[in-house]
This record gives structure tokens, sequence and C-alpha cells, in this order.
């Protein structure tokens, strides 16, 4: 499995953190401390890439709920790139749709000016 | 305000009732749904087509009863719940003193199968316990099986006949005398499993699954399998006793996947249905993610140990 990678790209506004292709109870944890570093590097945006990630469990879930709190609390914007339809749905099962801004894909996401959830 | 025999009642008003024939069928069903149209309440049948043109042609307005024609509705016991919660939530929005719901759960006498709906049915004696809704499950003794008028008889607080007399049931089990059905074994369970993985990862579980599964299931379900055995084995690796073993059989078109730990299990017996509300430990968010699959889930509780079976594709002949 492919270990998380810290922040692969970073600008003064956004950061990018690309997530690994499964995200479990080996991992989770390495994917929150990893967000939550690139939250506290205060940039305006945080985008969660995970344009590579086709698994993501309840821990996974609970993780990126963790950063987005983080995020809101510190006034950052932290958006989701997820295009496999399988991580989504686990997500909107789960509820965390309601508070995470998902988006199909990392372009999108970039793109999105107005600071809030697609769709 | 409540109306009929559950004037006063909090929460889930559960009756079951049983008939031999179309005629009791109708004595049960036509006052429970008359009376509520007259009421101005909600009325939501989920029956199959033959009842529901048996109960239209008996209505004197069967527009004003909400026929649920989805399939899905009773695909699995977890799904039901949280697709009837939302119904309630819609109206009870819309001012709703009183919803009255009618369905058949599956049993082998509908041509379905009962794994698992003992649970629900003893479930939505709390699930709903703060929604105002009328909920009677009607039996039809030609057909359904003597173990689940049995379960019927002790999942439902209340029965009523059809000379309309209700009785409390002498054999009701609230949740914490509950004790459910034994999952009916499936065949390939006899046999060797394909794979045997002990004290795994669960990445190692849903590799060897998608192996498996990628020639013999559609997507979808693979994708399904795949999420809720993983949650099951993470379940298993945290909180049951070692080993943790995943077995997995196959056929052409169809998958049975065992998660087993030598340790007792949840101790709740409706542990994967009761949705999680706020911060849930992940232990039961997993196990109720897994509940929310459209696959077949069956805890089954024995003396050597706690298992998680998963099955996925066609139905075993």
């Amino acid at each position: 499995m492919a270990e998380p990678q810290g922040p692969a790209v970073s600008t003064a506004a956004t950061a990018v953190v690309t997530l690994p292709a499964e995200i479990d109870m080996t991992n989770a944890e390495q994917v929150e401390t990893d967000l939550l570093a690139a939250v506290a590097s205060e940039v305006a945006t945080v985008v969660a890439d995970m344009t590579a990630t086709w698994f993501c469990d309840v821990r996974g879930v609970r993780a990126l709920v963790q950063a987005q709190k983080q995020a809101a609390a510190s006034g950052a914007d932290f958006r989701l790139a997820v295009p496999s339809s399988s991580v989504s749905r686990v997500m909107t099962i789960l509820g965390a749709d309601a508070v995470l801004a998902i988006y199909p894909g990392l372009e999108q996401a970039l793109a999105d000016g107005s600071g809030g959830a697609a769709g | 305000m409540r109306t009929g025999a559950a004037r006063g009642h909090l929460g889930h008003f559960h009756e079951t009732g049983f008939y031999g024939s179309d005629a009791e069928f109708r004595d049960l069903i036509v006052p429970f749904a008359e009376e509520g149209i007259a009421a101005g309440e909600p009325v939501i049948i989920g029956y199959d087509d033959r009842k529901s043109a048996l109960l239209r042609s008996w209505l004197s307005d069967p527009s004003a009863v909400e026929f649920i024609a989805d399939s899905g509705l009773y695909a699995t016991p977890a799904r039901a719940i949280t697709t009837y919660r939302q119904l309630f939530d819609f109206h009870l929005a819309m001012g709703a003193g009183q919803i009255r719901i009618a369905g058949d759960v599956p049993h082998p006498g509908n041509g379905g199968r009962f794994d698992g709906w003992d649970r629900y049915e003893c479930a939505i004696n709390t699930v709903w316990h703060d929604v105002p809704v009328w909920g009677l499950c009607l039996y039809d003794t030609a057909t359904a099986p003597a173990a689940v008028l049995d379960a019927a008889e002790r999942t439902h607080p209340l029965i009523v006949s059809p000379s309309g007399r209700r009785q409390p049931s002498r054999r009701y089990q609230d949740v914490s005398q509950f004790r459910g059905l034994t999952a009916a074994p499936d065949p390939l369970e006899q046999l060797a499993p394909l794979v045997e993985l002990t004290d795994g990862t669960p990445a190692d579980a849903r590799h060897a699954l998608m192996r498996i599964g990628r020639d013999r299931l559609g997507q979808a379900t693979l994708d399904n399998l795949v999420i809720g055995t993983s949650e099951a084995v993470t379940n298993a690796l945290l909180y049951g006793r070692p080993p943790a073993t995943v077995r997995i059989w196959a056929t052409s078109d169809r998958i049975v996947i065992h998660v087993h730990d030598h340790g007792s299990g949840p101790a709740n017996p409706l542990a994967g249905l009761i949705s999680p509300a706020g911060i849930a430990p992940d232990a039961e968010l997993g196990l109720w993610l897994a509940h929310q699959l459209d696959i077949d889930i069956a805890l089954i509780y024995g003396d050597d140990g706690f298992i998680v079976r998963l099955r996925g594709g066609a139905t075993p002949g």
C-alpha cells in the first residue's frame, strides 16, 4: 500500500495533499496528520487529492472530517477531489457529504473560486 | 394528535396480526387504512403487487394511500429502517400527527428470505421510539413458516385479530431479552474455502476478495462486499479475540465471506441496525455502514466465536 505523502504542491494560496490508494485502520492516522499539517501551514485552501484513492473506510472518513473541522476553525477552505464513486458513496452513507466539500476531480477542486462545496 | 388504538401512545405502536385467508386479511387491513384516511393521516403501504391490488379494490379512496412501489424498500433490514425513517421525517415535517404503515417483510412464504428480519422486527420497537408511528405487520399463516410466526409473536408487543380484538403478546421479548434466529447455513460453507487468511490485514482481505470477485460479480456488488468485509476485518482485529480468519467461498456468480474471530461479538443484539447518531465508536459505525450496503449480512454467534457473514451475487440455489 502506498504511504501517504505530504503536501505535493504548496503555494501561498493552496496546498494539495495527495492521499494514498487505500485508507483504512493502518494509515488513517497518518492521513489525518498530513492533512492537519497542511491546514496548520496557514494556506487559504487545502485540497485532499483522492484521485488515486479507490478505498476509504470509516476511519479514513473520520480523518477527513477531523481535517475539515480543523480547517473551518482556522478559516481555511478544505476540499476533496474524489473521482471514485465507491469512495464518495461511503461518505454519503456516513453523512459526511453534508460537511465535506467533495469534487469529482482535482481540476474542479482547484478551480472552484466560490469557497464552497460543489452541488 | 394520534387516533385509533394508538391514541395517547408515545413512539412506535407496533402490532402484528395473523390471517389465513384474503377475507381475514381484509378484516385486518381495511379498518386500519380507512380510519387513517378518515383522520387525514398518512397511510403507507409496502406490499407486493397482488396484495396492493387487493387492498386498492377494497378501499373507498385508494389514492389517499401511499403505496411504495420501490422493491428496494425491503432489500435489507437496515435499508428498510433508514428508508422508513426518511418517510417519517417528511410526513412529520408536513404536520402529520400519526403515520400508519403496513408492509410485508420477506420470508419464504412470500418468496423471500427471513434471515435478519427477526432482528428488524425487534429493532423497530426501539429505533422509532421518537416517532408517532402505528405499524401493522400482518403475517399469512397459510404461507409463513412456523419460525417466522414465532418470531412475529416475540417481536410485536401487541396482537390484533381479524375480529378487531387487541391483546398484548404474551411471548413478547424486548431488546434485552430478544434472541434472534440462527442464520440458515449456506451450502458453500460445507466446502473448502477458496481463500483462508489468518490475522491478515483488512487490505489482504480486500485484495483477495477483488481477485476472486472480478469475474464473478458486478462492480457495485463487489464494491459493497469489499467495503463490508474490510470493516468486519477491522473490527475483528481491533475488538475481537485472535486469531481472526477470513474465509472466502465462490461459485461462478456468487461469493460468501466469513470474518471469524474468537471473541463473543457485539453485545447489542441490534448491532449494525441502529443508526449511530452523533459520535459513535468506529466499531459500531463500521458495522452499521456494512449493513447499509445492498448485500446479505448475518451475524452468527457460536461456541467458537463470532462470525460476520457477507454474501453477494446470485441467491443460493
